[in-house]
């Protein structure tokens, strides 16, 4: 009985202790958090000011630096060029996917060019997609003209997640490599993907690098450095990272036994390409770039065409962020932190870029409290380092980039409205896609939509 | 290549290609515009005094230096950052295969996954032309032989 007396006793003086240490510590809490309040009032402004400014211009250093690592590491060790071609172990057989929708103006050269892979053992299915034109008409004359090219044929309009989909299921091989139906690969690219795969077990997927075709407008002109300076240098600074935000949709490899792990295409997904990319590295599969995989491709050369595209990218990214935003806090998601992290970082950009821009206008309608005010939105010092940076990395990636294509470097002059286009449309883009995004019908599915495919 | 780009100025108007170069012309200037700092200095080198002035007189080029090197920090932080990240992940990974092979999927797992029938599919992927049909949830029906007759 004492003893039990005694126990309760310096228990009740230890809570007593307890709670006392807690309201201390509470008090201490709520001075701290007044101050940090007071701090962030009168600071947060101003490092969103300086984060809106500042980002770009470092995003852009990280993407130069990397893309020169990989650059110095692996690319300028092979060979001459995209048509130096590397010596593979063995020649496994790949089949080739061309889904299709409404694609009979473009289709026969597509399939054409596939004719032309220097690649001893491959099949090519074409998938028609419920069109409405005359592409199945096209598709099964050039099956019977040639024994490579197999026909499937899906009776409704089913979007490209599907027609992936069965054509993986109905193709006879392990290595499938898709491309769209207005995309001419170029002769060697398979070869170059093909190495990635025999080099080990964990490649799941390999993507190849676009080349802009429709180069007439000063849109496309700017696309063409776009590619170069911007997607060109973010997969080489991610191969870096060690994990690729999306493989192009327009040009990507995959290994069977991988996407049947994954679950093959996501058919509620905008960007299907970006869900399937994700899906692997979470499941720890290896995405590789080969910048030797050209792909020459069709881009918008209206201001609408690319904005819708552009939109439709930003809505795509955004879903692949919300869809997997649990697994990833897992520590074993780990190595995709980087990627989550950038992308979270643009978005979050986007808006404070807008809120800066809007601020700004209201400093002319109102007086603004001063920690509130956005002086001007030209920078100073700063214009000179973002102009020169700007410069610095479009002659870093057409300098890369001239290994593929002699004589890129004249694009330089059509350059200098890239960053202001650009920054303008991705901002806006990535604004509405979240809000697209989220308002989103769980589970929808998604449609084709016909793209602007450049002034020809 | 040539013929892979299409660059077809005969598809714009002669107005069109003028105001693309016009513009992209006084864009450039716009841009040597955000540099008027840089230009200034330059200026001053020149002999023009105000930069002079608020440069050194009112020790203005302490806060451009303070900004340059606070802004050189971070740029080889960050890319000092990422060449570590390389070296470590080159050497720790270097010629180790943990994985194996991934088991090929075959038509019995890829006709469970599908729904299909594993022997018919093994007719099927020998099959030049197909069509196939889908229900309403996008799971297939039925996959045939298409004949061109069927299409009328």
């Amino acid at each position: 009985m004492m003893e039990d007396s005694v126990h309760w006793d310096s228990i009740a003086s230890w809570s007593a202790d307890l709670w006392t240490t807690m309201a201390l510590l509470l008090q201490q809490g709520l001075v701290v958090m007044k101050y940090a309040g007071e701090w962030l009032y009168l600071n947060f402004f101003r490092f969103l000011l300086d984060f809106a400014f500042y980002y770009p211009l470092f995003m852009a250093y990280l993407w130069i630096i990397g893309a020169l690592i990989y650059y110095v590491r692996w690319e300028r060790k092979e060979g001459k060029g995209a048509e130096d071609l590397p010596e593979l172990p063995s020649y496994p057989p790949v089949s080739l996917i061309v889904p299709c929708h409404n694609e009979g103006e473009v289709v026969r050269e597509t399939l054409k060019f596939l004719l032309l892979q220097k690649y001893p053992n491959y099949e090519i299915i074409a998938v028609n997609d419920g069109s409405t034109d005359n592409t199945l008409d096209i598709l099964l004359q050039l099956a019977e003209e040639h024994d490579k090219i197999r026909v499937v044929n899906l009776e409704s309009n089913q979007g490209k997640a599907m027609a992936l989909n069965t054509a993986a299921l109905l193709s006879n091989h392990e290595f499938l490599v898709c491309i769209d139906g207005d995309a001419l690969l170029a002769p060697e690219a398979v070869t170059w993907i093909m190495r990635h795969f025999l080099s080990g077990p964990r490649v799941a997927a390999v993507t190849g690098n676009p080349r802009i075709r429709t180069r007439t407008t000063l849109l496309g002109r700017i696309q063409v450095g776009e590619f170069s300076a911007i997607i060109g240098l973010i997969k080489r600074a991610q191969r870096i990272y060690g994990r690729i935000f999306t493989i192009s949709g327009v040009v990507g490899a995959f290994r069977k036994s991988a996407l049947h792990r994954v679950g093959y295409w996501s058919n509620d997904m905008i960007t299907e390409d970006i869900d399937i990319s994700w899906r692997l590295q979470l499941d720890h599969w290896d995405i590789r770039y080969e910048p030797h995989a050209l792909c020459w491709i069709l881009m918008p050369e209206t201001l609408t065409g690319l904005w819708r595209q552009r939109l439709r990218w930003a809505q795509g990214g955004v879903e692949v962020l919300l869809r997997y935003f649990k697994r990833l806090g897992l520590w074993r998601s780990r190595r995709m932190w980087m990627i989550y992290i950038e992308y979270l970082v643009s978005v979050f950009w986007a808006y404070t870029m807008l809120v800066t821009f809007l601020f700004w206008l209201a400093g002319y309608v109102i007086e603004l409290p001063p920690q509130l005010v956005v002086p001007t939105m030209l920078p100073s010092w700063g214009g000179v380092l973002l102009g020169l940076t700007c410069l610095l990395q479009f002659a870093v990636s057409l300098f890369i980039d001239s290994r593929y294509e002699k004589g890129i470097g004249k694009i330089y002059y059509w350059l200098i409205w890239y960053p202001l286009i650009y920054w303008v449309i991705s901002v806006l883009t990535t604004v509405a896609g979240v809000v697209k995004a989220v308002l989103k019908k769980k589970g929808a599915r998604a449609v084709w939509t016909s793209p602007d495919r450049g002034v020809r | 290549m040539k013929e892979l780009i299409i660059n077809a100025p005969t598809v714009q108007s002669l107005w069109q290609r003028t105001t693309s170069v016009i513009f992209t012309f006084i864009f450039w200037m716009i841009w040597f515009f955000l540099w008027i700092p840089l230009a200034t200095l330059i200026a001053w080198y020149l002999g023009l005094d105000l930069v002079y002035f608020e440069m050194f007189e009112m020790e203005g080029f302490r806060a451009v230096i303070e900004d340059l090197f606070r802004f050189l920090t971070i740029v080889t932080l960050l890319g000092g950052a990422l060449a570590v990240w390389a070296a470590y992940n080159y050497f720790r990974f270097k010629g180790r295969e943990k994985r194996k092979t991934p088991a090929l999927v075959d038509h019995d797992n890829l006709a469970e996954y599908f729904e299909v029938h594993a022997e018919e599919l093994k007719r099927y992927q020998q099959e030049k032309l197909l069509t196939v049909e889908f229900d309403p949830e996008a799971r297939i029906v039925s996959i045939q032989r298409l004949e061109k007759r069927d299409l009328g």
